[in-house]
């Protein structure tokens, strides 16, 4: 009681800072975007002990009114903020940028802050002084999307779309030519047969913000095409925070409606399996289970001893989605020290009804020749994710942070489909159960230092490490087909009866260090910069097979249910037996070490000329081991790829005005193959089912990539912005599909090249420009349109219907736009989010069937926000998601060959800050 | 027959392991009555209907190990008189040593000589009796397997009364080696593989670098359970197969399991590639599941390529599978030429298809598929050879279907198109009325643009319909053109439906099946063929019955062109001739458990 008594009075002697509010911001070089240490900062004329720390940043408490902040260091021009506004418990952004005498006289900087707008603002000044071209969110931005996770946010940059789950597409260019960076490092995947990481991995709640950086500078690892998304988990707050969040949402095909669950474990809602899917312990873990190994009691021991459930147990209303989240942070020591965390869960079931159709070579064209009309899935995914980080600020000179990042995704899914197959010549009726877990785990520490001894010379240096994991256990598929008589009966082909175990760990230790030497002579000023960067991977990858294969299929009456006719009873030597099909392929484990160093310079000469350049130079040494396990003493079959690449690059800045950029790029990188597209050894794939051989004589493939950009800064964060890229390929990996005398089978091969171009558009105003009348309005849209072609060796792919085609993935056009509405009397906003994305080509057709397009889509979502308090500490907000419904729509020439609604979601949330 | 005849008969029990045997003894002068009524009745055929089939525990011995014989035999009521007799044979030296003593000397298995005269008896009913080993039937003390390298049989004969006269005859094929010989996973250079050894598969062997593995008569060649890949043995399109059997010395290829738990996919298969033209536009195509190299994809233009030559080969319990949904069938051939030699083979307990072709034109004769999971003659990719002499047989473990025709499954029509001849093909199913992983087992299955000239096909007792078709337009069209056609047709008790048209033939064909214009179907009968006994599953006999409508003067001859057997004028895969004796098996694995 008394403690309680206590702590009241801690918090009531604390509310007097409550009617303050606070200034942050950080101060830039305006040439080189390099922070500026010790710029006195003064409030309305006054002078405060108020300096920039070596970050550039800054930040302090005022009571609620209206401030003109000034800036000043020596050799640099003075700049003003005007109209600062801060307000009782909230934080205003007024950051700026500051010119050196030497090279620039006559730029007066005065900016304008307001508190909406102002992160959005911020990011916009990194971008004016990023030595690339780059587009990106803040976390304001991202708050107001209905976006639940980063690949939902990226989406709405310039210039990016998402492909499947997560898979992030920049300028047209597919996933391999992307790659995702987690806190300046790179992240393991939880992909087995993939290096690119999901986004969808990421709640938004824990991204402070997003680049996405497009063109090349040396420090960036040097496999880099299209893009780098580079992910910033939640930033240091100025002041103290605690923030609880809820949210929940009705999909108007999945809330209350009949959904194709199964049982599981009793902790599945919270996406944690409790062993209900696990391989039996009775199945040896060091060889497989064969005949003549074991006894026919044995087998039967074995085959019992698996879960017996292959049906689904439907509820007949699904509950809505809901999602909550607790973040905070605070500094302590004096500033010194600063902590934030954390923590969010969600659980989203969406139920989809699809319909596919394949297609064949007949003597009249294509005819369909399977048809599932009724392809049903039900998903429920549990995504919980968590982030502490903690910096220390040992002096002016010195700090370091910890960055800790923790985020699991489960997929619960029962899918179900009936139609015709033509492989079967019946109509068929499948059932799929699912659970896949994924999961990383990633820790780093970072130092900054800054040695005014040594010329000021700064040195950054960072170690990361982080570990993903994906487990499949226990994918169940069983098949069922119609006799004349229209009943259902089980059948033993071989994909049916099936349940494959699978489990993925991928690990990155990366080390990286790199010293800047900012240097002024004349009118030349810069910094020259070294690094080394080293990405160390390494990646164990295991499967296991199993099919209950009848032995004499006249025993068993197959017209039981799934249940039954798999069930203990039938599982005996004259019935079902369990067999083992894992391949000796099924296992196996990569490593990836590369070794980057570079030397760059960033140079300003005059008021108006910036010139990035340098030079990076990677080693890579790529090695695929494959070896069966379940042999004892089996050989390992190992492939390898070793490549030195000296990748030089160039970024011009021209400043037209010091509103205006204009960017010129050239660089030279690289894409190298994936681990299994090296591996000669044919294995099949455990998401798709098809089978892929790598291919040992692939190239890494060459870019050079050309980039030119205008950029006008309107002041605040408007913007308007083009730009035209254009990137040529050489030896481009490309995948294609050839047959076999089974299933087609995917493979790889160096294409003979291609040519990736287009053009960029961004616009962001406040409409009270215009007139004042639209004051609480803001504009936003960006459009990119691109054209590519790759050219495809036919001697090589006979089978392919075009050698001539746009790269994968590749929308001829997609733009975003948004509609802005902010009346702060009524404590509301709104916001009205319209995306499009044209067709794009998804398969490549074999033997003269066409193509595969997914067809252009639609999307519409509506936000609405309303402050319940004065000091905007409770927060309501209601969303409408795809509000379009539009349907996705695959085709291939006239025919539909895919197509499936998601539903609208309306959703209703609310968010309450404790300070 | 007579209940006088037979009264008086001398009935000795034999024990033989704990179960008893009973012989009866027939004197000579009651067997000369038997004989002579049994003449009188059956316009003198000798044969008999009796079942029967002998095992031992082992297929391969070594020196000094002890033998087990047992047997099986039902008399099926024959009352008649015969004489048994008993001996091993070395297929190498034709030496025969007679049971129960093991010498030389022509004896019964009472051990009387025929200057003696052999003991009489009606036939004894035995069921998995210890013929050979402890407490057997005709040698009780232990028989230890000589020092005699390579293939030997061992032979049960019936012979008529007098002992001169073979009747009916059981063999079992038994290699004796010096030792087992893992195989390297390639073989590069000429090789030969000789019957005093028995070689296992260790994954896949490959036969490349222009070599040829010949595999002498009589040799064992073991398929190993467990490993992945499975054994499989590969012939790649720059190696060659010469596997020459005999019919006393046939190639066995079989599962390294214990007699009698022997399975389905114990091992891969064989699997012959060549570089005949094949109908996939890039004219080459990887066999999936195979090791990515050029000397494994298959198909070319050398319609004369030659793979080898394969006689009296048996391969049986494979199917493993190469990768996930992906089965091994007991013979493939992928792109092989007409220089390819195939004949006399037998697909025993296939977990996949007996015999597949992907494209190519190499021929192939006297073909035994049995109790194979999947299809029994399964062509696609253009396959154009010829094959003549086939029997099918699925029993209760069930299979699907008879012939499988495609032209190809990625472009129904695609050139050159896969017009491959069938002649003299008799399928036998188990009544049941699914097949074992097909809804649809008919036994003439039809799709994706198949062609082809199918002649003198006898289907009797399927799983399903006579007759199937799957994507009708594709493959009707190549009716008219005369690339599809039927002439002799017989279908007897399929699906446990009617015997007409309607019952057996899918709508999209029975215009075919009705119709009188010059392209339609000839020779089409729903009548019973009168088999003598095809459903005696481990013994059976597919020949006719006196009367048997196979033998109608007006079925369609062969033609003259060097590869048919012209003279087989009649239905299905038999005339008089069994030839699958001696070096085929028939047995059901279960049938062979002590």
């Amino acid at each position: 009681m008394h403690k309680l008594l206590l702590m009241l009075a801690t918090l009531a002697a604390s509310l007097p800072a409550q009617t303050q509010g606070t200034i942050a911001g950080s101060v830039l070089d305006t040439q080189t975007g390099q922070p500026l240490r010790g710029v006195q900062i003064s409030i309305d004329g006054q002078s405060f002990d108020l300096k920039s720390d070596p970050d550039g940043r800054f930040a302090i408490k005022l009571s609620p009114g209206t401030y003109k902040l000034k800036f000043q260091l020596a050799n640099y021009s003075d700049a003003i903020i005007d109209d600062v506004a801060v307000k009782a418990g909230e934080v205003t952004e007024a950051s700026t940028v500051m010119g050196n005498k030497n090279l620039v006289t006559t730029i007066e900087v005065v900016e304008k802050a307001g508190a909406i707008g102002a992160s959005a603002e911020a990011m916009l000044t990194e971008r004016k002084l990023a030595a690339v071209v780059s587009d990106g969110m803040s976390s304001q931005e991202i708050r107001n999307t209905v976006a639940s996770d980063a690949a939902g946010a990226v989406e709405k940059v310039t210039g990016v779309s998402i492909v499947d789950n997560g898979f992030v597409f920049v300028r047209g260019l597919g996933e391999r030519y992307s790659s995702t960076m987690l806190n300046n490092a790179m992240i393991p995947t939880t992909e087995p047969e993939k290096r690119v990481v999901p986004l969808d991995l990421f709640p938004a709640s824990l991204i402070d913000n997003i680049r996405v950086l497009k063109s090349y500078a040396p420090d960036l690892p040097g496999e880099f095409s299209g893009g780098s998304v580079q992910m910033k988990t939640i930033e240091f707050p100025t002041a103290r925070t605690v923030r609880f969040s809820a949210n929940y949402g009705f999909n108007t095909i999945t809330t209350g409606q009949r959904f194709g669950t199964y049982p599981g474990g009793s902790r599945d809602a919270l996406g944690f399996e409790s062993g209900a899917r696990s391989l039996p312990s009775s199945i040896p873990a060091d060889g497989r289970l064969f005949v003549g190994r074991y006894t026919e009691q044995e087998f039967q021991q074995f085959g019992r001893s698996f879960s017996n459930n292959w049906e689904l147990a439907p509820v007949s209303s699904m509950r809505p989605s809901q999602s909550y989240s607790i973040s905070g942070g605070d500094s302590f020591l004096k500033g010194k020290l600063g902590l934030v965390g954390a923590i969010t869960f969600a659980n989203t079931p969406q139920r989809t009804n699809e319909a596919q159709r394949y297609l064949r070579t007949g003597s009249g064209g294509p005819l369909v020749f399977t048809n599932y009309e009724n392809f049903e899935s039900s998903n429920e995914s549990a995504r919980l994710g968590a982030v502490m980080n903690a910096a220390y600020r040992i002096n002016d000179l010195n700090k370091l942070v910890w960055r800790n990042t923790v985020t699991r995704d489960t997929d619960k899914e029962g899918r179900s489909f009936l139609g015709y197959n033509g492989g079967l010549d019946a109509n068929i009726e499948a059932t799929r159960l699912r659970w896949v877990e994924r999961g990383l785990i990633s820790t780093s520490i970072e130092g900054e230092h800054s040695l005014p001894k040594l010329r000021n010379l700064l040195l950054t240096w960072q170690f990361t490490a982080s570990n993903s994991n994906r487990d499949e256990p226990d994918l169940r598929e069983a098949i069922r087909s119609q006799d004349a008589s229209g009943r259902f009966s089980f059948i033993p082909v071989p994909d049916s009866g099936i349940r494959l175990f699978s489990g993925l760990k991928d690990r990155i230790y990366e080390p990286l260090a790199e010293a800047g030497l900012p240097f002024v002579k004349g009118t030349v000023s810069g910094i020259v910069k070294v690094g080394f960067r080293g990405t160390f991977r390494n990646r164990d990858f295991a499967a296991r097979r199993f099919r209950f294969a009848p032995i004499r299929s006249q025993t068993i009456d197959f017209f039981q249910p799934t249940n039954s006719v798999l069930g203990p009873a039938n599982i005996r030597p004259d019935g079902f037996a369990v067999r083992e099909i894992t391949r000796g392929t099924d296992t196996y484990n990569a490593e990836m070490n590369i070794f980057g160093g570079f030397a760059m310079v960033d140079l300003a000469f005059g008021p108006r000329w910036r010139a990035v350049f340098g030079i990076r130079v990677e080693d890579a040494d790529i090695r695929v081991t494959t070896i069966d396990p379940l042999v004892p003493g089996a050989r390992p079959q190992v492939a390898n790829l070793v490549n030195r690449d000296p990748l030089p690059s160039l970024n011009l800045i021209y400043a037209l005005t010091p509103r205006q950029n204009l960017r010129f790029g050239y660089s030279r990188t690289v894409n190298r193959p994936d681990f299994r597209e090296l591996s000669p050894f044919e294995f099949t794939n455990v998401l798709g089912g098809y089978s892929v051989a790598g291919n040992p004589n692939l190239l890494r493939a060459k870019i050079d990539n050309y980039d030119a950009r205008w950029e006008w800064f309107l002041g605040g964060d408007e913007v308007i912005a083009a730009s035209y890229f254009f990137k040529d390929f050489t030896n481009p990996i490309e995948s294609v599909f050839t047959p076999t005398t089974a299933e087609l089978r995917q493979s790889f091969l160096n294409a003979d090249g291609a040519r990736n171009q287009g053009a960029e558009f961004e616009y962001r105003q406040r409409l009270g420009r215009i007139s004042k009348r639209l004051r609480e309005f803001q504009a936003l849209a960006n459009l990119i349109i691109v054209n590519s072609d790759v050219q495809i060796p036919l001697a090589l792919a006979p089978q392919l219907t075009s050698a001539n085609r746009p790269l994968m993935g590749q929308s001829r056009f997609i733009y975003n736009a948004i509609g802005e509405w902010a009346r702060p009397k009524w404590r509301s906003s709104a916001r009205m989010y319209l995306n499009s994305v044209s067709r794009r080509l998804t398969e490549v057709g074999t033997f003269r069937l066409p193509d595969i397009y997914q067809e252009r889509n639609k999307f519409l979502d509506f936000v609405y926000q309303y402050d319940i308090g004065e000091k905007g500490r409770w927060n309501i907000r209601f969303s409408a998601e795809n509000l379009t419904d539009n349907e996705y729509r695959w085709t291939q020439a006239n025919i539909v060959q895919r197509a499936f609604r998601i539903g609208r979601t309306f959703s209703v949330g609310t968010s309450f800050n404790l300070f | 027959m007579t209940k006088s005849l037979l009264a008086g008969l001398l009935a000795v029990s034999v024990f033989a392991g704990d179960k008893p045997v009973e012989l009866a003894k027939v004197s000579f002068e009651q067997a000369k009555a038997l004989q002579a009524e049994r003449a009188a009745l059956n316009l003198g055929d000798l044969s008999t209907d009796a079942a029967g089939w002998i095992w031992s525990d082992k297929n391969v011995y070594r020196p000094g190990e002890a033998l087990t014989l047992r047997g099986t035999l039902n008399p099926s009521n024959d009352p008649y008189p015969y004489t048994l007799v008993a001996y091993r044979q070395n297929n190498q030296t034709g030496g025969k040593f007679y049971l129960p003593a093991g010498t030389g000397e022509v004896t019964d298995i009472f051990g009387n000589s025929l200057a003696a005269g052999f003991q009489i008896t009606r036939l004894p009913e035995l069921n998995k009796t210890v013929l050979v080993g402890a407490g057997g039937l005709l040698s009780t003390s232990t028989v230890t397997i000589p020092e005699e390298f390579g293939m030997h049989t061992l032979v049960l004969q019936i012979r008529d009364f007098t002992g001169t006269r073979i009747i009916k005859s059981m063999y079992w094929k038994i290699g004796v080696v010096r030792e087992f010989v893992n195989s390297p996973s390639a073989i590069s250079t000429n090789t030969t593989w000789t019957n005093d050894r028995a070689y296992r598969l260790q994954g896949i062997v490959q036969v490349n670098g222009n070599a040829t593995l010949t595999i002498e008569p009589g040799t064992f060649v073991i398929g190993q359970p467990g490993s992945q890949p499975p054994s499989v043995l590969l012939v790649t399109t720059v190696g060659r197969l010469n596997a020459r059997g005999t019919r006393s010395r046939p190639i066995i290829m079989t599962s390294s399991q214990p007699i009698g738990s022997r399975q389905r996919g114990d091992w891969g298969g064989l699997i012959m590639l060549g570089r005949a033209p094949i109908n996939d536009p890039a004219g080459v195509l990887p066999i999936e599941g195979l090791p990515e190299a050029p000397e494994t994809r298959f198909g070319g233009t050398d319609a004369n390529h030659n793979c080898g030559a394969l006689s009296y080969v048996r391969v049986e319990f494979a199917g493993a599978q190469l990768r996930p949904n992906e089965e091994t069938n007991s013979f493939t051939w992928g792109g092989c030429g007409k220089g390819t030699t195939s004949d006399h083979l037998q697909a025993h307990y296939g977990f996949d298809d007996a015999f597949e072709w992907f494209g190519g034109t190499n021929d192939a004769k006297y073909l035994v598929g049995t109790y194979t999971a999947d299809d029994f003659l399964d062509v696609q990719i253009g396959y154009t050879g010829r094959v003549q002499h086939v029997v099918a047989l699925a029993n209760a473990d069930n299979s699907n279907r008879c012939f499988e025709a495609d032209n190809y499954e990625r472009d129904f029509a695609a050139r050159p198109l896969g017009k491959w001849e069938a002649w003299n093909v008799t399928c036998v199913g188990n009544g049941l009325t699914r097949g074992f992983d097909e809804t649809d087992a008919s036994a003439w299955y039809l799709r994706r643009g198949a062609a082809g000239l199918y002649n003198n096909i006898l289907i009797f007792n399927w799983m399903t319909k006579a007759v199937g078709l799957a994507n009708d337009a594709d493959t009707i069209r190549n009716i008219p053109t005369g690339d599809l056609a039927l002439n002799g047709f017989l279908s007897w008790n399929n699906g446990g439906l009617a015997n007409d048209v309607p019952s057996q033939v899918p709508a999209g064909f029975r215009p075919f099946f009705s119709g009188t214009d010059p392209n339609s179907a000839r020779n089409v009968a729903w009548t019973n063929p009168l088999l003598k006994r095809p459903l005696e599953y481990s013994d059976p006999d597919f020949r006719g019955l006196l009367g048997s409508p196979i033998f109608r003067a007006n079925w369609v001859q062969p033609p003259d062109n060097g590869f048919y057997d012209q003279w087989a004028t009649w239905i299905g895969a038999f005339g008089d001739e069994d030839w699958t004796e001696e070096w085929s098996s028939f047995a059901q694995e279960p049938d062979l458990r002590p």
